[in-house]
């Protein structure tokens, strides 16, 4: 069962400075999932997704992909229970009871030696990271609300550069599946030109084509409509539903309701950072839990 | 003395006048180039991912050579090179290599601001597009940013360069030697003709400053024609 998880999250924090973005977010994604993510705007949806390829450090928490450990970071919970006792210890010690200083103080000793270990764990963890950073990114393709094609190549080069750059294919054979690509999403006339030649639905295709040229495991939307003119936001859907009619693993962070009801497996609501509605669909349209998200919903559908 | 005869007698110097000209605009383009690879490299320190302590003091360094180096004069600067720290230069039969290297570092703290600024403003989701491809900083950087950057800074590398020439007539307080010769700078030798005919000072400065309008118009000319031809790309 787990090793059909390809990507998952556990106790997923995120601040910015004083502001806790995300706020401990458990989740799992299995391969074949299509999962829509949506919630208020600032309810740390996209930060979230910018955390699972380690875009954005998180300031605590797990991160798996495909079974291995990609970031690890539980230090300061030890840290918070350690200093806890602490401040239990002296109210021991104020309260003279002997037998809870006692064993308060070798709770404490133990605590700090797991400490010591999970740092060392973590930290080599996080070495590793470093080094294989660019192999794990290799799986999990992005697609961004602003496109960001690189405006200085042309389509082609823009959906070869990866590829040919990181060994993937040699440049002949990533032109032609690049051109197989671009035709499947009905571009192959614009292999030559340049991004700012095209309109903004047209970017965002290519800017798909671009993620799926690394054949990547899984793949992350960023509310990839919503910088799009309205009459363009139907052909980027449309690719996107023939990518998950086609098996890809997705996670779309995005607004569009009708998405989510007919084309994700599975809908995640957040709220103040926290994973707080996962259903299906149909159960998550029609019977809503969270009172939050039956106020989102009414206010959205 | 009459017009005619201050022309007649800067046309007689023409050739020196040419060659102060061409010491001036050789030490200006050495400094360019040392300062346009000091430039780069204050930068790369200042940008890369501060992913280790040696990066973080890096960073340190290149801040405070900016800070040292655009805070203090230039003339104050290349007087210290000439008599502190390059003294050993300074009686040597040639010393040009003196105020090379002072422009050199006083255009390179310049240029690192320059060329920084045009990275800074390629816009962050370009990195972010090409690191979630699984290409390496590096790669992005010299693949994607700075092909973008390049075009942006142009217009403030010519400004740079252009008052790097100007900047030059400084180098009148020094003494230039070659092969044991004592040669000028533009400015130098427009000074040393006007006190053996004061009559003709102003002719002197006057010839000079139509020779640096001169070479600043050129200069202006080449960014117009590398700025066109940037447009042209990719529209």
């Amino acid at each position: 069962m787990s090793d059909d998880i390809i990507l998952s999250a556990r106790g997923l924090c995120k601040r910015f400075g004083s502001a806790e973005v995300l706020g401990g977010i458990d989740f799992e994604i299995k391969r074949g999932d299509v999962v829509a993510v949506i919630g208020p705007s600032g309810c740390g949806k996209s930060t979230f997704l910018r955390c699972l390829n380690l875009l954005e450090t998180p300031t605590a928490g797990g991160i798996y992909l495909d079974g291995e450990t990609i970031f690890k970071k539980f230090s300061h919970y030890l840290e918070q229970e350690i200093s806890e006792l602490k401040s239990d210890l002296k109210q021991a010690k104020k309260a003279e009871d002997a037998a809870l200083v006692a064993s308060l103080t070798a709770l404490i000793g133990s605590k700090r030696h797991e400490l010591k270990a999970l740092k060392n764990e973590e930290k080599s963890i996080g070495r590793q990271t470093l080094a294989s950073l660019n192999r794990h990114r290799q799986k999990i393709g992005m697609v961004f609300q602003q496109f960001n094609l690189f405006p200085n190549m042309t389509v082609l080069d823009n959906i070869i550069l990866a590829p040919v750059k990181l060994g993937k294919y040699d440049k002949k054979l990533a032109t032609e599946k690049a051109v197989a690509l671009l035709k499947q999403v009905g571009l192959e006339s614009k292999a030559h030109e340049y991004p700012s030649r095209l309109s903004g639905g047209q970017k965002q295709r290519i800017a798909i084509v671009r993620a799926l040229a690394m054949e990547p495991e899984i793949m992350l939307f960023d509310e990839p409509t919503s910088a799009l003119d309205p009459e363009m936001v139907g052909e980027v859907l449309s690719v996107m539903t023939a990518l998950a009619k086609s098996g890809t693993t997705m996670i779309v962070v995005t607004h569009e309701m009708g998405f989510a009801q007919q084309v994700a497996n599975r809908v995640v609501f957040i709220d103040g950072g926290k994973i707080v509605e996962d259903a299906p669909p149909a159960e998550f349209f029609s019977s809503p839990k969270n009172p939050r998200l039956k106020d989102f919903l009414s206010k959205v559908l | 003395m009459t017009f005619i005869e201050q022309i007649k007698v800067i046309w007689d110097l023409r050739g020196l006048f040419f060659e102060s000209l061409g010491f001036s605009l050789l030490i200006a383009l050495f400094a360019a180039l040392m300062g346009f690879v000091i430039g780069v490299v204050l930068v790369m320190a200042k940008i890369v991912p501060k992913t280790n302590f040696v990066f973080v003091i890096l960073d340190k360094l290149a801040g405070f050579y900016v800070t040292v180096i655009r805070g203090t004069p230039m003339l104050v600067q290349l007087l210290i090179m000439y008599s502190v720290v390059l003294v050993s230069f300074k009686f040597s039969s040639t010393n040009l290599i003196v105020p090379i290297i002072a422009f050199g570092i006083n255009s390179g703290a310049y240029m690192a601001e320059i060329i920084r600024s045009g990275i800074t403003s390629v816009d962050v989701g370009q990195m972010e597009a090409g690191r979630s491809l699984g290409l390496s900083w590096t790669t992005v950087m010299f693949r994607v940013i700075i092909p973008q950057a390049v075009k942006v800074v142009v217009p403030a590398i010519f400004n740079e360069l252009i008052s790097l020439v100007k900047e030059t007539s400084v180098i009148s307080v020094i003494v230039l030697r070659v092969n044991d010769v004592q040669k000028y700078d533009l400015l130098g030798y427009a000074q040393r003709m006007g006190l053996a005919k004061p009559a003709a000072y102003f002719a002197f400065l006057f010839t000079a400053s139509l020779l640096y309008l001169a070479v600043v118009l050129l200069l202006t000319l080449v960014q117009k024609i590398i700025e066109r031809r940037f447009k042209k790309n990719e529209r």
